[in-house]
């Protein structure tokens, strides 16, 4: 089984570590590599990019390794990458 | 205490290369400061752009550059090649580097007269400061001594979970065995100030931290653009980064666990040892040159994957940077077939074959073996090709 990768317990995005495509379930293991359970893939998503692991809202901070790295510029549904078209940085112009 | 085959100095410090050096005052003298290092074999020219056109800090920056490049440990002996008419002549420089204790010796256009004067002199000169050189032999010398630059590049996802930990878990070891690792590139740490404070050491240091980044802030928001497409840059989005904030964790991940003694301006020597961060670029060229002139002996340049993982040699100016060996460590399974092009290869974090920490003490065992004459890739592969070596600037060029 393909697996993503979680860095933080609180984080809502985890890291995937295959190309992914849509429909496929995969395996969430955290920063130990252990299981901790599966989402299920609903677009392609491709190598070390993310996948949300929650429905994230719109204008919501996307959290990875416990950390803001941004925030949503529309709805993202579990099991969606979370990349540049949906996300955007707090730092520089908007 | 652990041990290397260093190469012991007068000032104290140890060096991990031996060079002769053909140093330029200024970038007037670079092509004669070639010309006279063609003549002695083994000998290098370290050319650069420090020029008349900087004033105020950055000409101070650019005096230090060259006075640091002179006196560190991987550079045996010295021969400044000057003008006469630059804001730092020759014998000021030659009095700054001569305080280490090791030769040095000047030739200038000012007072040979010609050309062809100023060769001839110059070349009969560099042979006798090379034979001194030559002289210094390896002796085992403290790894406490040792200072790393560390760079990151071509980063990613993985950057976070395999290459810039295990340099980290690398830079870890160093520091127990009461070594030095400096790490850079500010516009890198916005979005992971927290995790830099956290582990600072002082009330003073994190403050200094909030100083640094908002004036990079600052900067960012006087330019008016949105940074995307440079932090992160394309790589780094095909690679699966989103914004500067992700990319950021990664990048301080190389500094390992150990508190954060200091921040330091961009050329500002570390006062202790530990883990330090310096003020500056994320371009290489002056990230490594301005480890250097504060005594750095090793470099690392961890790369994520991606495109820049095929080019054997180092990117961005490093490469042809021979006085500084540095070594090369790859994260991304994707560019498994080129590992052999890296010092360490890290895609087994990712894969599940191997640790962090095991991987970071394969890297640190690496690091003795290259302070102790071991060739890196990088250095295999450079030949005789030499980086102009860019010195950093903040302000108003002329």
């Amino acid at each position: 089984m393909k697996r993503c990768i979680v860095l933080a317990a609180k984080d809502n995005v985890a890291t995937v570590l295959a190309d992914v495509p849509c429909g496929e379930e995969i395996l969430v293991v955290d920063q130990e590599f252990v299981a901790i359970g599966s989402v299920l893939a609903i677009e392609d998503i491709s190598y070390m990019h993310k996948i949300s692991l929650q429905t994230i809202e719109e204008g919501d901070a996307i959290v990875k390794f416990g950390a803001c790295i941004g925030v949503s510029v529309q709805k993202i549904e579990t099991g969606q990458q979370v990349h540049i078209h949906n996300m955007r940085s707090l730092v520089g112009k908007k | 205490m652990m041990e290397f085959q260093g190469y012991l100095r007068a000032d104290g410090t140890v060096g991990t290369r031996n060079y002769t050096v053909v140093l330029p005052t200024i970038d007037c003298a670079n092509a004669m400061a070639k010309k006279i290092a063609d003549g002695v074999v083994g000998a290098i020219p370290m050319l650069h752009n420090h020029a008349c056109i900087r004033v105020g800090e950055d000409r101070r920056i650019g005096q230090e550059t060259v006075i640091g490049i002179g006196k560190n440990p991987n550079v045996g002996a010295v021969l400044v090649v000057g003008i006469g008419c630059e804001p730092m002549c020759a014998q000021p420089i030659v009095d700054e580097i001569q305080k280490t204790g090791k030769p040095v010796d000047f030739v200038s256009i000012d007072k040979e007269g010609d050309y062809d004067t100023l060769i001839a002199t110059g070349i009969a000169k560099l042979q006798e400061l090379k034979a001194k050189a030559d002289a210094f032999t390896r002796e085992p010398c403290d790894v406490g001594k040792l200072i790393i630059s560390i760079k990151c590049s071509a980063s990613g996802t993985m950057s976070l979970i395999s290459n810039n930990p295990v340099v980290g878990a690398a830079m870890d070891l160093l520091v127990q065995h009461g070594g030095t690792a400096i790490f850079s590139e500010t516009a890198e740490i916005l979005g992971a100030q927290q995790i830099l404070k956290d582990k600072s050491v002082s009330e003073e240091v994190k403050k200094k931290i909030d100083a640094v980044s908002a004036d990079m802030l600052r900067k960012i928001a006087d330019a008016g653009v949105d940074i995307l497409g440079s932090e992160p840059n394309q790589g780094n989005i095909q690679n699966g980064l989103t914004t500067i904030e992700e990319k950021s964790l990664g990048a301080v991940s190389k500094s390992g666990t150990t508190p954060l003694q200091d921040v330091l301006q961009y050329g500002e020597a570390p006062k202790g040892t530990g883990v330090y961060f310096m003020d500056g670029s994320s371009t290489s060229a002056p990230l490594f040159l301005g480890g250097f002139m504060v005594g750095s002996q090793v470099g690392i340049f961890t790369m994520g994957g991606g495109l820049p993982a095929r080019f054997r040699g180092l990117p961005s100016h490093s490469s042809g940077f021979h006085a500084l060996p540095t070594l090369k460590v790859l994260g991304s399974p994707a560019e498994v077939d080129v590992k052999d092009d890296f010092d360490i290869y890290t895609g087994s974090v990712i894969t599940g074959e191997e640790s962090i920490q095991e991987l970071g003490r394969k890297l640190f065992e690496k690091i003795i073996a290259v302070a102790g004459g071991e060739e890196p890739v990088n250095e295999q592969v450079v030949g005789d090709y030499q980086e102009m070596l860019q010195v950093y600037a903040i302000g108003l060029l002329m």
